[in-house]
This record gives structure tokens, C-alpha cells and sequence, in this order.
């Protein structure tokens, strides 16, 4: 699904430089999807904002980019709001666990000690994410 | 190029399925959203529902599997398909994007037939996962 988006997202790179003007809406909705589906999809913004200097002149970049940032902003804000208004963190845990266990803050000091790069994460990190633990 | 894409990657979806890895996170979050919970990491099978953040990441993917599984009896399979097929529009909309980028329908082929026939793409689909 987020390949999915973001191949969408290139597309719409590849067709503003083909008529050269950015095609901002399409462009901050795919941010906006690519952003619910995986919290890294908000890198997308940098490619969005070269392209829309390359494009436009600083003024018009400007203010394209600004208008792709209230799309952006928008539900992101909303969602914010909800979390501060369930009394939850409106930052992402960096390890769920399921059942709505707490975090493991502890255990994953643990691992810092020892991992040394990011495929032993999947050893050590993603098998207590799961209901089979 | 939509066709390419589709034959390449429905023989895995359907001889080799796969769930694992963080499955259980997203999907949980999804039988809470499906039964009026909300977004929710409380068991589903349990009277609580204590709001979460949204799983792993922000609730996308949760809310899509819910609304897959709302019109498809709970099955994990139209999930699977549904992603294929957003999957192959996408590469179908790109070749049009790198048609009208480089004026050039050869061009376009290629990249498209790359995209839709590429060994490093055309087993993601049998996943249900956000990323794939």
C-alpha cells in the first residue's frame, strides 16, 4: 500500500515537471496518505518542496509549499488533538507491544548495549511485538 | 502495463499468502475500529477500549483493513487484493507520468514493464502489511 503511494507520489513529481507547475494537491494528499499509513512517509515533503523550487520562483514555491503544508498539517493536527483529548502521547511508542502492554523501555536499554546494526533488530526487537510471545 | 502488474503478482497472493511480522499490532487496532472501539490496542475480544496512538505508525492502515474486511466478510485475502490492484494503478498512472515526462512512449515502457516485472517487487503483495 505505501509502495503503492509513493510510486503515486513520484508520478505526480514527474507530471509537475512535465507542465511545469507543481500539482500541489495531489501531491499533499499522497504526503498525507503515505504519512497515515507510515509516520516516515512525511520525508516526502523534501522531494515535494524541490520540486516546487526547480519549478516556480521563490515567491510562487513559497507559497505552493505553503499551501501543501495546511493539507499536510490538517489531519495531522486532528489527529493530535484527539490523542491530547483521550489523554494519550501524541508521540508514537518506539516499540508496541501488544494487548496494550507498556512500552519496554528497560528491555530496549537492554539491547542498545549490544546491537550493532539494524538487522539484528529483527531478533531482538520485532518478536515481542507480536501476540505469539 | 495494469495487467502486467496484476499477472506477475497473483500467483503469489494466492498459492503463498503471509501475515506475520507486526500483523498482530494492525490488525488488532482494525477489529477495534470494525466493532465501534476506535483506534484501540485493547484485545477485541474484551469489553475495554483504551485509545492508542494507532499501532505501530499513525491509524492508515488499520482503518483500510477495516474497511476492506466491512466489505468482504473479514477476509484477509480481499486486503491482499485491493493492495494489488492500488499497486498496479499506481505503475500505470507512473508510466503515464514518464510518458508525458519524456515524451517518449518507449520510455515509458520500459519503466513500466521494470516496475511491473521487477524480482525485487512482485512477492510483496502476499503480505498484509502497510509497507507492501
Amino acid at each position: 500500500m505505501t509502495l503503492a503511494i509513493v510510486i503515486w507520489f513520484f508520478a505526480e513529481i514527474l507530471l509537475s515537471f512535465a507542465q511545469r507547475r507543481i500539482r500541489t494537491i495531489p501531491i499533499a494528499l499522497a504526503i498525507v496518505i503515505a504519512t497515515f499509513l507510515r509516520l516516515d512517509g512525511i520525508a516526502l515533503c523534501i522531494p515535494a518542496v524541490i520540486a516546487a523550487v526547480i519549478l516556480h520562483s521563490p515567491r510562487e514555491a513559497m507559497r505552493q509549499s505553503a499551501m501543501a503544508a495546511v493539507i499536510v498539517l490538517l489531519p495531522l493536527a486532528g489527529w493530535t488533538v484527539r490523542n491530547l483529548a483521550v489523554g494519550i502521547s501524541v508521540f508514537p511508542s518506539p516499540l508496541v507491544l501488544p494487548d496494550n502492554a507498556p512500552t519496554p523501555y528497560g528491555y530496549m536499554k537492554w539491547g542498545g548495549t549490544w546491537i550493532t546494526e539494524e538487522y539484528q533488530r529483527m531478533g531482538w526487537a520485532w518478536p515481542v511485538n507480536s501476540s505469539d510471545l | 502495463m495494469i495487467a502486467a502488474t496484476i499477472a506477475a503478482r497473483l500467483p503469489f497472493i494466492v498459492l503463498f499468502p503471509f501475515e506475520g511480522g507486526d500483523w498482530d499490532i494492525y490488525s488488532a487496532v482494525a477489529e477495534n475500529i470494525l466493532r465501534g472501539c476506535g483506534v484501540s490496542l485493547s484485545p477485541p475480544a474484551g469489553a475495554e477500549c483504551v485509545p492508542h496512538f494507532g499501532g505501530n505508525h499513525l491509524p492508515g492502515f488499520p482503518a483500510f483493513v477495516a474497511l476492506i474486511w466491512t466489505i468482504s466478510a473479514h477476509s484477509d485475502m480481499a486486503i491482499r487484493l485491493v493492495q494489488l490492484l492500488l499497486y498496479a494503478s499506481a505503475v500505470g498512472w507512473m508510466t503515464l507520468a514518464v510518458s508525458r515526462f519524456t515524451q517518449s512512449n518507449k520510455v515509458a515502457v520500459c519503466v513500466g514493464l521494470v516496475m511491473a516485472l521487477s524480482p525485487l517487487q512482485v512477492a510483496w503483495p502476499r503480505y498484509c502489511r502497510p509497507r507492501h
